[in-house]
């Protein structure tokens, strides 16, 4: 997999605002420009208007659940956008069904800096020494 | 009471390193994220009563569930551990109201933790 340099453009999707500080605040430590999104229509709404080459978003939201935001990027943008869960949820079923849904890596709160440079590398980006 | 299942009475309120490595992993963002914290906990606090109150076990776990995810990544250990508790209580849907006491004080304790850091900051 070729590597994906910084800058990016990173969408932070999660119905609470602490879990968007803290991916939103490292993800601007690494290099990235971010925005936030507190629910899926509103995620949605913006990737109309501004296309990030990242999102991370959360599963169990009001409305539009981190699933059926995923599986709408996919219908509308393809794989252009790389999509991690962003989640507490970590069972390997779930893991599984997150894949097909679309998404590319799963994240597991609560997260730390290391962990999300891993995850990113782990899809191709790559964060340097960040 | 049956709530002692799970001993998150015995695990501590705040960890100050779990504070700290997030304060550094997040470019000294720490206070700006307990400021979204606490309100954020006391209306999941009064939300998770309400829920109690309702007997509406699927909004007490989505609520408790968040509730977990904030406190955990702060440091807020026992509270983390309590709102694990609760989901699983709401999954069983019963014996509800012995747990509006312990989440009360649990936030109330948290919160208190919280502003004592901040103040010796």
């Amino acid at each position: 997999m070729m590597a994906i340099a910084l800058p990016m453009d990173a969408l932070v999707v999660d119905d609470e605002r602490v879990n968007r500080l803290v991916a939103g605040k490292m993800l601007a430590k690494l290099g990235f420009t971010v925005a936030e999104a507190e629910g899926g229509a509103a995620a949605l709404d913006l990737l109309d208007k501004r296309r990030v080459s990242l999102v991370l978003l959360d599963i169990s939201m009001p409305g539009l659940s981190g699933e059926d935001v995923c599986r709408a990027i996919r219908e509308r943008w393809g794989r252009e956008i790389k999509v991690v869960a962003y989640t507490a949820h970590s069972m390997p079923d779930e893991k599984k069904r997150f894949q097909e849904c679309g998404f590319d890596n799963l994240l597991v709160k609560p997260i730390n800096i290391g962990r999300l440079v891993a995850a990113l590398a782990e899809i191709g980006i790559d964060c340097g020494s960040a | 009471m049956d709530n002692d299942t799970g001993g998150w009475q015995a695990l501590s309120v705040f960890l100050p390193s779990v504070y700290s490595d997030l304060d550094e992993d997040t470019g000294g963002g720490c206070v700006e994220i307990v400021a979204a914290f606490l309100p954020s906990a006391r209306a999941r606090c009064e939300a998770i009563v309400a829920a109690i109150a309702a007997g509406d076990a699927p909004e007490l776990k989505r609520q408790a569930h968040a509730l977990k995810g904030s406190s955990r990544v702060l440091g807020l250990e026992r509270l983390a551990a309590l709102c694990e508790r609760l989901e699983v209580a709401a999954a069983e849907g019963h014996g509800l109201a012995v747990w509006r006491q312990p989440v009360e004080a649990e936030v109330a304790a948290a919160i208190a933790a919280l502003e004592n850091h901040l103040g010796q900051g």
